[in-house]
């Protein structure tokens, strides 16, 4: 077992920068999680956007439209309304929408002059903007009915807001849906985000132990030492295996002491466990993979260049196959793209499972999800076995040469 | 420092693996950017929606549906199918409709309670909205033609006109994708990366940490006057690098982060020298090992990369509204923000304050880093 003592000597030798990557990484898990379930919404409900009324009339009709969108929409005071604060609510999704009532708004709608009565601003090709837009719309056009028919501009107010609030909500039909009981959607969040940290932290935490062991003085001792080949892969992948199961324990723990037994443990929670357990062995081939490529080009700056490895890894995937962003809003074209990627398959579960996407619940794509993460393990790490061996029968030949 | 500078350059130029990264990094980064955020956001697209005809209605509340369908003013925003009751449930059930539209004197829209997202509600909330405006005006006409019958007719021809209320007011000089920011998050988090090379220098010049500080530690040049050199070399270079990416971005990717070209380059320039600089300040504190001190150093650019919205787009103004203060001093949430301003805005003030903060930080950084390292001595090496 020296190779397996040896493995954890240098691991041990690496604890402090380990340790400080896992605290990092863990901290950002818990932030992102929270910051992306405060986003996420129910079930259908009448949207209620956050815009911004900047009213300049401050006349009766402009308190009844600001009242009229306040019913539906929560509104937003801004610290100011200046151009730039304005278009930075916007830019940063902050607010979706800013509405402005000018001056002589009431006079202008008593007398009918209807065109460009209200000035707005939204994102480009925004489908909230638009949603907003026409509430206004109706809102206005329904005054507009009243005060041509002869009622009076109080009369007219008072009848739209009465015939408004008397809008139907639509029939939902409820057909098959995803079953079992619902779960912490921030916990939802925290597995999702586990392939980045994950592969971030195995790649700066296990890659540099690896390094060493690829290390052609070392890595030539040990070739001619009494220990076979095998038994020194064996031992090394035991090492690996015992450190990636020591950081998902960490990491389970973290998720026990956040959400609790009662959530962990659920259906679902079980599920979301089982996932993250099927994504260990592809995070771990693709840091023995990246481990062997980099120690055999570079010599200096090994961990600057780990770092920038692992967040093109780490970053790249996220990005790519729907961890940053809900699959969703990724293109057919990009989903395609991301089917060849491990955690498009890790994702796809999660979220089916978290009822966070259009698949129902369903045991049989579960295991495929699994099964496909799996596949991808046996396959990256064929490519590491073929690189490895291709380097070993390199350094053969180096040292016989 | 001109020997300094010249040397160091060489080192650094044959130390090609970190500037490769340096290069590859927003290379290959912006391109999965550039292939996974194009479509972001929740954009208005056509919305497909199933028409059925109600029992008791008739071919003329069909045709008054139509045209009010025609009148949406976005003609394409409705991809109507009209169809039997229940060809329009399987529709919906495989959901390839949004809703179900029920035509009769009103309509009644019917959506799925299967299935949720953000892009799904609005689109079913921007039919429920033209669904409750249909009826608002059926219901209004009913009410006039029985209280007000001599105005129906201003009425109704009224309503056949086409208003527009609502003036649509651009606050900013660009189209503002809110995807570009990713890239500005992207160049900034580079330009932090710089931190390595400033944290090198660091430990190239402490004796007890590496062999190269040992023997610099007993030569008689200026410790000052060799770190400056270098970090002057190291700036240029990864300048260079970071030139490179920028260009691909621009030239290749087609993503427009050239406004006010001059500038652009000058913010990335500074940026350099701030994420240099941080890194040479870390190196200096403190004795601990090249690792621990590494980690460091990726672990705070990383968490400010978070901070400034690298991986939650919403990040940046969230931390606006709640906490302003950390978005003044986090150095890569002032980068980003300058290539933003440039981008939007026509006034320079805000940038003017980015830069300067930068500025302060880096020449805050480089005392603190000269403090520490100056006149620290070995009893033995």
């Amino acid at each position: 077992m020296q190779v397996f003592k040896v493995y954890f000597k240098i691991a041990k030798k690496q604890l402090r920068g380990a340790v400080f990557y896992v605290v990092i990484f863990g901290a950002l898990m818990f932030m992102m999680s929270m910051q992306t379930s405060e986003e996420a919404g129910g079930r259908f409900q009448t949207q209620a956007l956050d815009i911004t009324v900047i009213d300049e009339d401050k006349s009766e009709a402009s308190r009844a439209l600001t009242s009229y969108l306040g019913g539906i929409h929560n509104l937003v005071e801004l610290p100011d309304t200046q151009r730039e604060t304005l278009f930075d609510n916007l830019y940063y999704n902050w607010i979706s929408y800013v509405l402005v009532i000018p001056l002589g708004y009431e006079e202008r709608l008593s007398e009918l002059d209807t065109d460009g009565l209200v000035q707005s601003s939204k994102m480009a090709n925004s489908a909230r903007g638009y949603f907003v837009d026409e509430q206004i719309d109706e809102y206005l056009s329904s005054v507009t009915i009243y005060l041509s028919s002869g009622y009076t501009l109080e009369e007219a107010l008072g009848k739209t807001a009465d015939i408004l609030e008397k809008g139907e909500a639509p029939e939902v039909l409820q057909f098959e849906t995803s079953a079992g009981k619902s779960v912490n959607t921030m916990m939802i969040y925290f597995f999702q985000y586990f392939p980045y940290i994950f592969l971030s932290v195995m790649i700066m935490g296990m890659g540099p132990v690896l390094i060493v062991f690829y290390r052609r003085e070392l890595n030539s001792r040990m070739q001619c030492s009494a220990l076979s080949s095998l038994s020194v892969n064996v031992q090394l992948a035991a090492g690996c295996i015992v450190h990636t199961l020591a950081f998902w324990i960490l990491f389970m723990l973290g998720a026990l002491a956040i959400y609790g037994p009662s959530d962990l443990f659920s259906e679902k929670g079980l599920l979301l466990i089982g996932n993250s357990l099927a994504f260990l062995p592809v995070g771990t081939s693709i840091t023995l993979l990246l481990g062997t490529a980099v120690s055999a080009g570079v010599r200096r700056n090994l961990d600057s260049i780990l770092n920038m490895a692992a967040n093109v890894i780490g970053l790249g995937m996220s990005f790519l196959c729907g961890i940053f962003v809900p699959q969703y809003l990724l293109g057919d074209g990009v989903l395609k793209v991301a089917h060849f990627l491990p955690a498009y398959w890790y994702v796809r579960a999660g979220n089916m499972i978290g009822g966070l996407s259009d698949e129902v619940m369903s045991y049989t794509t579960y295991r495929t999800c699994i099964g496909m993460q799996l596949l991808f393990f046996a396959a990256i790490s064929a490519v590491y076995l073929a690189v490895s061996g291709q380097r070993k029968y390199k350094q053969v030949q180096f040292s016989g040469g | 420092m001109l020997h300094t500078i010249k040397y160091s350059m060489r080192t650094v130029i044959r130390n090609w693996s970190a500037c490769f990264w340096l290069i590859l990094f927003p290379m290959i980064l912006g391109t999965l950017f550039k292939i996974a955020l194009s479509n972001l956001g929740v954009p208005l697209e056509r919305i497909p929606v199933a028409v059925v005809t109600a029992e008791n209605a008739g071919k003329q509340e069909i045709e008054t549906f139509r045209r009010a369908a025609d009148n949406l003013g976005e003609e394409d925003l409705l991809e109507i199918r009209y169809c039997e009751k229940e060809e329009a449930l399987e529709l919906l059930e495989k959901e390839e409709v949004e809703g179900i539209l029920t035509v009769g004197k009103r309509i009644s829209l019917s959506i799925s309670g299967k299935s949720y997202n953000d892009r799904k509600n609005m689109n079913r909330n921007i039919l429920n909205t033209f669904v409750n405006r249909y009826n608002l005006s059926a219901d209004a006409i009913a009410e006039i033609a029985v209280n007000h019958p001599e105005h129906l007719e201003d009425v109704v021809s009224g309503m056949r006109e086409e208003h527009f209320y609502n003036r649509e007011e651009s606050l900013s000089a660009t189209k503002g994708d809110n995807y570009v920011a990713y890239f500005y998050n992207l160049l900034a988090m580079t330009c932090m990366f710089c931190s390595m090379s400033g944290l090198e220098i660091s430990l190239n010049n402490q004796g007890n940490l590496t062999a190269l500080g040992a023997r610099r530690n007993i030569s008689p040049m200026p410790k000052q006057s060799s770190i400056l050199g270098e970090l002057a070399a190291y700036v240029l270079v990864n300048f260079g690098c970071i030139l490179i990416g920028f260009a691909y971005i621009n030239l290749v990717l087609r993503v427009d982060l050239t406004s006010r070209l001059p500038l652009t380059l000058l913010t990335l320039f500074v940026s350099d020298m701030t994420g240099s600089a941080f890194g040479f300040f870390l190196g200096a504190i403190g004795r601990m090992s090249e690792r621990t001190k590494n980690a460091i150093a990726a672990g705070v650019s990383l968490i400010c990369c978070f901070l400034s919205g690298l991986m939650v787009g919403t990040m940046r103004g969230f931390i606006e509204n709640r906490i302003p203060v950390l978005n003044r001093i986090n150095p890569t949430a002032l980068i980003s923000d300058s290539f933003y301003c440039l981008a939007n805005f026509d006034t320079y003030s805000r940038y003017t304050r980015n830069m300067v903060s930068l500025c302060i930080a880096t020449a805050v950084f480089l005392t603190g880093g000269f403090l520490l390292t100056r006149r620290r001595q070995y009893a033995s090496l």
